[in-house]
């Protein structure tokens, strides 16, 4: 939807002021033969009038007029015209029969755009008008495409404020998150989101280009950042979600840099992940640095991340993590940045590293917009608050996820239901190793409460007639009805947001089968048919386990393993 | 998912792909068929080099087939196998049962 500006040649409406009715004849006959609307007046008092109530888009004036004179009225149309919605772009042309130098230099001092000097044709009019209507129409086209610029920075500032301002509002007291733009909209972004009490997740994320394309850019990197920092996700994870979305998302061609950082009050512990962003440093107490560079690639560039390091330290009471982008790094050195630390402490860092950044700029445009955060870790001040609940004390060192899933064979789609599980526990933590044991674990286990558990087949049909088999089962799985079989998968995440360990139970609510004659069958007879799920379950989960019918096995799959 | 079978100079293979588990059985019985029922065929390769999963399900069809190519006078092997069939082949001594080929 828009707006028209009544700004076009040949429908301009042209206020003239001029005390000779034969030239306000003349002047109004020959625009009107134009096309344009010509509102005439007889002296400036009228005319200002006029214009206020009318909002021409042109004047031609008298510079000889009664009363007020042509240079006068003009210079009050363009302090009138500079306060209403034209802006200060309304041109003012000035008839005159003084070809004088001085007047002349009146009337373009008063902001006159154009003469006419007295005696004139009218064809000297229409020409005078021509140049003067592409004019405006110029200046409407542009004050509308600032219009409209203003809007699309008004929405996007909009959207961007509403994903930082939880952040800024709930940033702890000490923690410190600066930006400077090189545009009305600053690209760069650094943000805070509260995790679970005491865990603090940040990320100052660089993407390409500046202004509104990197604002945008930046919209969903944010909105994925709050969502899973706000659920404690691992580090990997929320890397890997941001990187999906930019993949669908951004043209090709443009990417993000960022470093995501986590950092836990109560032990100290911290990570942080560097995908293309200049080191991150823990500034420690003691003077020492610990560098944390970049593991990883730009994202939203491909799918495969190649498994960006998780970087992980513990701080120490007084040590600050330190991270920021590009644009800072090109212009005060990271040598500098460490000597500031050394020089002043937590105390008065900030202030000197903003007066450095104040100083190098100087009176220059900044070429990158300037992003850093600084937080330290002192514990012994107030636990600064974060938005989420304590996590249970037993989850100290990790988080748990728990998974159940309740599904009956009639449905094919029970089939894809381990890889899909698989498929999302890969994204979260769970190793390439691990997820794929699990994923044939899982399809063992399913397909044993499904064949023995729900549709009581017996293997040794295998052996016999492995089609028949297959007959019976499917004839089995037509009629089985609604049987819901339970599966259960606990997953136990390090610190470090991977995997440690996950627990897989799965039961049916059939008769169970006789585990242990099969786990004996296969010992006493290798080339059979059957049992061959029982020994992989055997040999890749650890602590298998059977309940005394059979219709419930439990196993877990440890990161050590691998 | 439909499996190729290419035959030539006397031995058929079975181009096995993707992930392989209890519900290829009617593809993986049309595709082993054609080869046991070729004329030309004396000899049976199941090529695995293309599989990214399989499980216990798959190792029984396998074993079916196995019977019914020697009940043929055919020879069965399986040959390039992915490392993660490899892996599971190892654990279930399946090399006993029907010779691996690299």
């Amino acid at each position: 939807m828009t707006a028209t500006p009544h700004g076009s040649p040949g429908n301009l409406k042209i206020l003239v002021a001029d005390d000779d009715p034969l030239t306000r004849r003349l002047v109004r006959a020959a625009l009107e033969v134009d096309g344009f609307e010509v509102i005439s007046v007889r002296d400036g008092n009228e005319g200002l009038e006029r214009f206020r109530e009318q909002a021409p888009d042109l004047v031609l004036t008298d510079y000889s007029m009664p009363g007020m004179s042509g240079a006068e009225f003009t210079r009050r149309i363009r302090a009138l015209s500079s306060e209403g919605p034209a802006g200060p772009s309304v041109p003012v042309v000035v008839f005159t029969g003084h070809g004088e130098a001085e007047v002349l230099k009146e009337c373009l001092e008063a902001g006159a755009v154009d003469f006419l000097i007295k005696p004139f044709t009218i064809q000297e009019l229409r020409l005078r008008i021509r140049a003067t209507a592409e004019l405006v129409a110029a200046q409407a086209s542009r004050a509308a495409r600032e219009a409209e610029e203003r809007d699309e920075i008004a929405v996007v500032k909009h959207m961007l404020n509403r994903l930082l301002e939880p952040g800024k509002a709930a940033l702890p007291r000490g923690f410190v998150m600066e930006t400077m733009a090189t545009r009305r909209i600053n690209g760069d972004i650094c943000t805070y989101r509260g995790g679970a009490a005491g865990i603090h997740f940040g990320m100052v994320c660089d993407p390409m280009g500046h202004g509104l394309m990197a604002g945008i850019s930046g919209i969903p990197t944010l909105d994925v950042f709050n969502a899973l920092a706000a659920r404690n996700f691992p580090l990997p994870s929320i890397l890997e979600e941001i990187n999906e979305k930019l993949i669908h998302l951004l043209p090709v061609g443009r990417f993000s840099c960022a470093v995501l950082f986590r950092m836990d009050w109560h032990s100290g512990e911290f990570f942080v992940i560097n995908s293309a962003m200049p080191d991150a440093l823990v500034l420690r107490a003691d003077g020492s640095v610990a560098r944390f560079p970049s593991t990883g690639i730009p994202l939203g560039i491909q799918k495969d991340l190649g498994s960006p390091a998780v970087g992980r330290a513990r701080m120490a009471p007084g040590d600050c993590f330190f991270a920021c982008s590009d644009g800072l790094t090109d212009i005060v050195d990271e040598g500098q940045i460490i000597g500031i630390f050394r020089d002043c402490g937590l105390d008065g860092f900030t202030d000197r590293l903003r007066g450095l950044v104040e100083q190098r700029i100087g009176n220059l445009d900044l070429a990158d917009d300037v992003s850093w955060c600084l937080w330290p870790f002192q514990p012994g001040h107030a636990a600064p608050a974060s938005s989420g609940t304590r996590l249970p004390p037993e989850n100290h060192e990790g988080q748990a996820m728990d998974l159940r899933l309740r599904f009956h064979p009639g449905i094919p789609a029970y089939q894809e239901m381990g890889s899909t599980l698989v498929g999302f526990l890969s994204r979260h933590g769970v190793s390439q190793s691990m997820a794929q044991n699990l994923a044939l674990l899982l399809s063992e286990a399913i397909i044993n409460a499904v064949d023995h558990g729900v549709l009581e087949l017996d293997s040794a049909l295998k052996e016999d007639d492995f089609e028949r088999y297959d007959l019976e089962r499917r004839s089995r799985l037509e009629t089985c009805g609604q049987v819901p079989i339970e599966l259960q998968v606990s997953l136990r995440l390090g610190p470090d947001g991977i995997c440690s360990r996950l627990l897989v139970r799965v039961a049916d609510p059939g008769k169970g089968f006789d585990w242990r004659r099969y786990l004996a069958h296969m010992a006493e007879t290798p080339d059979t048919l059957s049992g061959r799920g029982l020994l992989l379950l055997q040999a890749l989960g650890r602590d298998l386990a059977f309940n005394e019918t059979g219709s419930e096995v439990s196993f877990g799959l440890y990161a050590s393993q691998e | 998912m439909e499996f190729k079978t290419v035959v030539d100079s006397g031995c058929a293979t079975v181009h096995l792909d993707g992930r392989l588990a209890y519900g290829v059985y009617p593809d993986f019985r049309a595709a082993t068929l054609a080869a046991l029922e070729h004329p030309a065929a004396t000899r049976i390769q199941l090529d695995m080099s293309g599989v990214t999963f399989l499980d216990s399900s798959v190792l029984g069809m396998i074993l079916y087939f196995n019977q019914k190519a020697r009940a043929a006078h055919k020879e069965l092997a399986i040959v390039r196998p992915s490392a993660q069939v490899a892996e599971v082949l190892k654990i279930v001594n399946f090399s006993k049962l029907v010779p691996i080929l690299p």
